[in-house]
């Protein structure tokens, strides 16, 4: 059994938590979380949970942990961790800027453990299909590819989300940046697995709802084969689930196709064929599809199952931070030329 | 006696809205003085009030020039009620009444202790709030203030995607408001049954035309989530936290 603790249980924190009881092979032992509120969550099923994540590390003899904390805590726990030989996996973004994605690299190749980036929108079934088209040559030559991305984001229906949740994302300083760090972040790194190195053309940035981050964006970005890219991501839209608006559309010579195409048509008709298919699983003593219903948050218990299994079989990440930099790098890039282009005009 | 007005605003503006809504006032007989106006706008999300989920900036903008201009007043507020669910500062950030309020000298007031009696209260409504019974904050908001105007401004149609209908609704009876309410939102739990439509000045046939449909469902709702629940039991898979009320 590999021993699991988590650091964090926010909404994304919880969500691992309820995964990881239902991975195999894993003994989830302790969770770190600053509030009460939240730990009272974890506080059945014999797993510890301490407010102070360094005493958690010391006790718990952890193989692995996850770490699910506000966008600029990362360094200091990965840096302890990689220290007493603990693997880890961590929310993208990986950090909120090169400078710390650079430093935590460094600590993590000097203690030779692993660490792996949740970029959980590459398990999409639908991506996955457009991405092997793109391999398979299927599009001809690619001229332009549109991608959107747009959700409640920070407007989580505030009765299941209180509010003192929502202060870390709206600081720019704790968040790293608004739509584009959270949401963008998941599009061009799909968009550098699809097309390799990108560069930085044009965009805007602008916050509708007058938060000091910005709740839109739009990027557009060129490819080294000169495939030219939109993205429109927002953090405006209500959005509740199964709703769930996103999609990349590559436009090639050959075919024009989007993730639309392989996603469910109807998210609801969708969720109620899992549930009954999963009843039928369970009657006859088979595995369910975890989250299937949900279409969206499947990826998350898929790609958490893969960092166990690495563990399990000792096998490599599938998604090491190593690739995460160039991301990193693109958004830092962009930050600084939208921000310096908007003092600039004022 | 009672009174209660109504207005179209269309096509939907900023400009149009504001105009409507001073008109509307200027039919309620306002005295030439008032040392405070108090505004309590119902807000329950922090996004967009085209939603429908909170009363739209546009009124409050509108009811502040109207008594600046009749009545002279010196100290307009807006109100808003801190509660564990929602951060009012932030709803009145996002929502634009905090932009709106710099704009015209309001002063915004969250704390409950720095709530006092206003010359006159302004109670403006969510326009699809589900039930339509005055809550504990509008009922303490209209006891405070021994004058008040209740406006609903009416722009949503409770259907999958918002309808603008542009209808703006003005009473100084909140019972009158909420009657109204229930019965364009077909709400079962209302206490009234009247037909106060026929209260009304002018034609509403159009308003039955937008808000005469179904809801559609949520699955975030009570018994989408009791089912929910009860699947998740049966077969052992998650349900998202925040699906879960976390």
């Amino acid at each position: 059994m590999i021993r699991i603790g988590i650091i964090g249980l926010g909404r994304l924190g919880k969500l691992h938590y309820l995964n990881l009881l239902r991975i195999p092979h894993v003994k989830l032992v302790a969770v770190c979380d600053l509030y009460d509120q939240n730990l009272v969550f974890a506080s059945h099923g014999g797993v510890r949970c301490y407010k102070d994540y360094k005493r958690m590390l010391d006790e718990a003899y952890l193989d692995g942990l996850v770490l699910s904390t506000p966008h600029s805590f990362r360094y200091e726990p990965i840096s302890l961790c990689a220290a007493k030989g603990i693997d880890v996996f961590v929310d993208k973004p990986l950090a909120t800027s090169t400078s710390e994605a650079n430093s935590i690299l460094t600590v993590v190749r000097e203690n030779q453990t692993q660490l792996m980036v949740g970029a959980n929108f590459r398990y999409f079934p639908s991506v996955r299909r457009l991405k092997s088209m793109v391999q398979a040559g299927n599009f001809g030559r690619i001229i332009a590819s549109a991608g959107e991305l747009v959700l409640d984001g920070l407007f989580v229906n505030p009765v299941y989300d209180p509010a003192a949740d929502l202060d870390w994302r709206m600081d720019p300083l704790r968040s790293g940046g608004g739509a584009l760090m959270n949401l963008g972040y998941h599009l061009i790194d799909l968009y550098l697995s699809l097309f390799g190195p990108l560069e930085f053309v044009s965009g805007r940035i602008e916050s509708i709802f007058n938060l000091p981050v910005e709740d839109y964006a739009m990027i557009v970005l060129r490819s080294k084969d000169g495939v030219e890219i939109s993205m429109n991501v927002g953090l405006f839209a209500k959005s509740v689930t199964p709703k769930f608006t996103f999609r990349i559309s590559i436009l090639g010579t050959a075919l024009v196709e989007s993730t639309d195409a392989f996603a469910p048509r109807n998210l609801t008709v969708h969720a109620a064929k899992q549930i009954i298919t999963n009843l039928g699983r369970r009657a006859a003593f088979r595995p369910i599809n975890y989250l299937a219903y949900t279409y969206y948050y499947s990826s998350y218990y898929e790609v958490m199952r893969d960092f166990v299994m690495t563990l399990v079989n000792g096998d490599n990440v599938p998604i090491p931070a190593e690739t995460q930099l160039p991301t990193i790098a693109l958004i830092e890039k962009i930050y600084g030329a939208l921000i310096d282009a908007k003092n600039g005009s004022s | 006696m009672q009174k209660m007005v109504l207005a179209r605003v269309w096509p939907i503006s900023r400009l149009e809205t504001v105009t409507q809504v001073k008109k509307l006032l200027s039919q309620f007989s306002n005295p030439t003085k008032l040392n405070e106006v108090a505004i309590l706008p119902t807000i329950a999300s922090y996004r967009d009030p085209m939603l429908g989920e909170c009363a739209h900036p546009w009124l409050a903008e509108a009811v502040a020039d109207h008594f600046r201009l009749a009545a002279h007043v010196a100290d307009m507020s807006l109100l808003g009620y801190e509660h564990k669910t929602m951060n009012m500062r932030l709803a009145f950030k996002t929502t634009g009444y905090e932009n709106m309020a710099n704009e015209k000298g309001m002063r915004i007031v969250t704390d409950e202790k720095d709530m006092r009696a206003a010359d006159m209260g302004v109670l403006l409504l969510k326009p699809n709030s589900s039930v339509h019974i005055p809550n504990e904050v509008e009922l303490g908001f209209l006891k405070r203030n021994s004058t008040n105007i209740v406006i609903a401004d009416f722009l949503i149609s409770p259907s999958k995607f918002p309808k603008l209908s542009g209808a703006v609704v003005a009473t100084d009876d909140i019972v009158l408001m909420k009657g109204l309410l229930a019965h364009v939102y077909q709400d079962k739990r209302s206490f009234v049954v009247n037909d106060y439509l026929s209260t009304l000045q002018g034609p509403t046939d159009w308003i039955r035309r937008h808000y005469v449909q179904k809801r559609p469902p949520n699955i975030t709702s009570g018994p989408f989530r009791r089912l929910l629940g009860l699947y998740a039991r049966v077969c052992g898979d998650v349900v998202p936290p925040v699906l879960q009320g976390w």
